[in-house]
């Protein structure tokens, strides 16, 4: 089983080719991979519109969401007001827990 | 325990904020002892230029020293102090036939000059790998 993480910096109202990204992600959850998605810059405009449900879809089938905590700060977001599904981490806490344990292969968008 | 990761980075100076998350990344790497890798290809070759001078501000009335503008040349110099502070390996390339087209040959001692089999074997050597390209819509 591969792993995979997902980079996602852009806004998704913006760049609506986030969803698809959002959607690929999930395909390959579906397909028994391990997969992350890592919102970060303006990325993490998604905890905060309608995309917002695409992100639940895409951990529903099995893709574990987190977001960057000094770009949600940067933005004026706080992790209370993100859903229970979304997990604000650092970029120290990303790197120990996603990068140094795993090895994925990642994923720029 | 991952050791060693390898950046791509392809934008020019003081215009994306993946500038300043590449800069985030590798700082918080080299403070947990991973080795960084850097290729800076592209307008990213210019982030090393030693020509980059700090500016005042005349909107807001302030000298040099009171702007304190951070030049990606000095951000870059202070990863490489970080990195033999904390005994890890930052390794930055710049492409060379990027560097000629731009006239960004004058940048810091601490960089070196290379090219794409640099990159592929940055890629061999590393645990993970990571691209960060410039947004092409």
């Amino acid at each position: 089983m591969s792993q995979f993480c997902f980079m996602a910096s852009r806004d998704p109202v913006s760049s609506t080719d986030s969803l698809h990204l959002y959607r690929r992600a999930a395909d390959l959850a579906v397909a028994g991979e391990r997969v992350s998605l890592f919102l970060l810059q303006n990325g993490v405009l998604a905890t905060q519109s309608l995309n917002d449900k695409a992100l639940r879809q895409a951990y529903e089938k099995g893709v574990s969401i987190y977001a960057d905590k000094f770009s949600l700060r940067e933005r004026g977001i706080f992790a209370n007001e993100l859903d229970d599904f979304i997990e604000p981490l650092s970029i120290d806490e990303w790197l120990r827990r996603v990068i140094s344990e795993d090895h994925p292969k990642l994923i720029w968008h | 325990m991952n050791n060693s990761i390898t950046l791509c980075i392809m934008d020019p100076p003081y215009e994306s904020a993946n500038t300043t998350t590449a800069f985030r990344l590798i700082d918080a790497a080299l403070r947990q002892h991973i080795e960084v890798n850097v290729f800076a290809f592209e307008g990213a070759v210019a982030l090393t230029v030693k020509d980059q001078m700090p500016h005042p501000n005349p909107v807001h009335g302030t000298t040099v020293e009171e702007e304190k503008h951070p030049t990606t040349k000095d951000l870059v110099v202070s990863l490489f102090d970080l990195a033999e502070s904390m005994k890890a390996d930052l390794n930055w390339v710049n492409c060379g036939l990027c560097v000629d087209e731009r006239g960004t040959g004058n940048f810091i001692d601490a960089a070196r000059r290379g090219g794409p089999p640099d990159f592929l074997q940055m890629v061999q050597s590393s645990d993970t790998t990571l691209v960060v390209p410039t947004r092409r819509d």
